[in-house]
């Protein structure tokens, strides 16, 4: 007797899951298990190095990040800080940026290069090994020389610490910049074309239709900045937990900082989700 | 009296826009012109305090200096260059391999628990680093990779981002074009490499592309899992240059090795350009 083949249906969904299987195991192993493992790390005390054996401890891993580090407070609150505070600028900069870009001007190619260089040049890691070049990502010195010269002290100071700021906000720009000039470039001619009967100034086409147009990438814009900011290498925090787990051996407790930073984090990009989702537009 | 009020219309909006950009791209341009000009110093002028910034006498005794061992025991530089090229490239191919076949399963085959996948692949693009480093290590530590180009490759294959990004694109395929294959006989292995990725290849050039910075750029990933120094990445050997009991005596040395580190990435990216906007266009949440 033959066997029966099996449905059409099942066939179809075994051969999706052959096809999807090697990235689940990856995921599985070097995502999933990893995040349950540091889950379960921080609520355990290492009780023998080698082997890696802990003991289940509570909370007394969270009770004293708060309790016994004097570290970890700042370095929070100026991770979680800075990355509220820099968030509408990139967005607002990289904005005005593909505006600019999105024009009809000459040499465009090597302008979207030229400004996706941060991102290539590995945004910060390999610049900040490269000793004087790393002061060249602040304001140029003749910049600074000519504030100092024009302004007192406080001022002085007020005014190029602001610029500095900017500087380092402008190195973030190059994904969202490059989000942004595709939106752009997806928005259909005619609606500008229309308005432009209807005797419309830029200053109204931009508010009237590119924004709205555009808020899509507005919105993924600013989750794809919360979350590229938290998940940076080189904030504080992460600063931190890289010292306590492995130079001071502290597993678990590096583990219990992550966690807690992770549930902040998480919470914010949740929220910034809520909050934006409402005010995007979708072209029917 | 057109032809003037046409010059007027130009120059009013276009100068400004030209200026503008001149000025930022200064920012940014800045430390690369930096980089390619003192590769090109001779050692006297890198040793000059205010720095210079542009060279009159362009040599490439740097690059001579940095591709002639030093001492007997000093691993080649073209070693570290080998060691970052096998690690890349192994990345981006199992990357684009693994994700684009997940991508055309979650998109085109539909099965039951599909869905459930995605929505995972979502809430993981938010996993940070800091939190997993540990048990990462752990993990890395158990499957005997510690120490071995292994542990630069593999963990980076089943990335979510890419995936998402591949997912995005792979769904603006007509389905109409896959039944029509379909029909004459075609399997999904062959719907995937016949079809599939020639319509896509915008979107994994931009996955080669994302996934190739990453894994050349990365710092960290070598610096916690790799001691043996001859098995060390270019991020890690500019370090070694730059620091150290030889730092002045190497200094133009670093300066070629940074152009070195940094021109792969420009070059992907230059060659690539269109094709990545073209993506990006694409992948927004829609």
């Amino acid at each position: 007797m033959k066997r029966r083949k099996p449905s059409l249906e099942k066939r179809r969904s075994r051969s999706g899951y052959i096809f999807v299987l090697p990235w689940v195991i990856g995921f599985l192993i070097f995502q999933l298990y990893p995040f349950i493992q540091s889950f379960i790390l921080s609520f355990g005390e290492l009780t023998d190095l080698t082997g890696l054996k802990t003991r289940w401890i509570g909370f007394d891993n969270y009770i004293a990040i708060f309790r016994d580090d004097v570290d970890f407070v700042p370095a929070f609150i100026e991770t979680i800080w800075q990355t509220l505070l820099y968030t509408p600028f990139i967005i607002v900069i990289s904005l005005v940026i593909a505006l600019l870009l999105n024009q009809k001007i000459k040499g465009r190619g090597l302008f979207r290069v030229i400004f996706f260089l941060p991102v290539l040049l590995g945004s910060g890691t390999v610049m900040a090994q490269l000793g004087e070049a790393a002061n060249i990502m602040q304001i140029p010195p003749t910049i600074e020389q000519y504030v100092n010269y024009y302004f007192s002290t406080d001022i002085a100071s007020f005014i190029n610490s602001i610029l500095s700021e900017i500087v380092r906000m402008f190195w973030k720009t190059g994904v969202q910049i490059i989000i942004f000039l595709g939106g752009l470039q997806s928005i259909s001619d005619s609606y500008y074309e229309a308005a432009k009967v209807d005797n419309a100034n830029s200053w109204d086409m931009l508010w009237k239709i590119t924004l709205p147009m555009l808020s899509p990438m507005i919105y993924l814009n600013v989750i794809y900045t919360l979350i590229d900011s938290f998940r940076s290498e080189d904030n504080a925090i992460a600063g931190l937990i890289v010292n306590r787990v492995f130079d001071n051996s502290d597993f678990t407790y590096g583990s219990a900082m992550g966690w807690l930073y992770f549930l902040v984090s998480f919470t914010v990009v949740i929220l910034a989700t809520v909050i934006f989702r409402r005010y995007v537009y979708y072209e029917k | 009296m057109k032809i003037r009020r046409r010059l007027n219309g130009i120059t009013a909006s276009k100068v400004f826009v030209y200026i503008f950009m001149i000025a930022l791209v200064c920012f940014t341009a800045m430390p690369l012109v930096y980089l390619v000009s003192s590769a090109f110093k001779p050692v006297d002028e890198l040793m000059v305090f205010p720095p210079k910034f542009f060279t009159t006498r362009p040599s490439l005794d740097s690059f001579k200096e940095l591709f002639t061992a030093m001492d007997s025991n000093t691993i080649p530089f073209t070693r570290y260059i080998w060691n970052s090229v096998v690690v890349s490239v192994a990345t981006v191919a199992g990357t684009v391999v693994v994700c684009s076949m997940g991508a055309f399963a979650l998109t085109k085959i539909r099965m039951p628990g599909g869905n459930f996948i995605f929505n995972l692949i979502v809430a993981t693009l938010m996993f940070s680093a800091p939190v997993t480093q540990v048990a990462n290590y752990l993990v890395i530590q158990n499957l005997q990779m510690l120490d071995t180009t292994w542990a630069l490759i593999v963990p980076k294959i089943a990335g979510s981002y890419y995936l998402f990004l591949l997912k995005q694109n792979f769904g603006e395929i007509p389905d109409a074009l896959l039944e029509a294959a379909k029909i004459d006989g075609c399997s999904y292995w062959g719907l995937y490499a016949k079809i599939v990725l020639p319509v896509t290849r915008p979107a994994w050039a931009t996955a080669i592309v994302l996934s190739f910075i990453a894994s050349w750029n990365d710092f960290t990933g070598p610096m916690i899992y790799i001691q043996t120094q001859v098995k060390q990445t270019l991020p890690l050997a500019l370090q070694t240059l730059q620091g150290g009991a030889g730092q002045v005596a190497r200094a133009g040395a670093f300066a070629a090795a940074a152009l070195i580190t940094t021109l792969p990435t420009i070059i992907v990216f230059c060659a690539m350009q269109s094709r990545v906007i073209n993506t990006f266009t694409h992948s927004g949440i829609k």
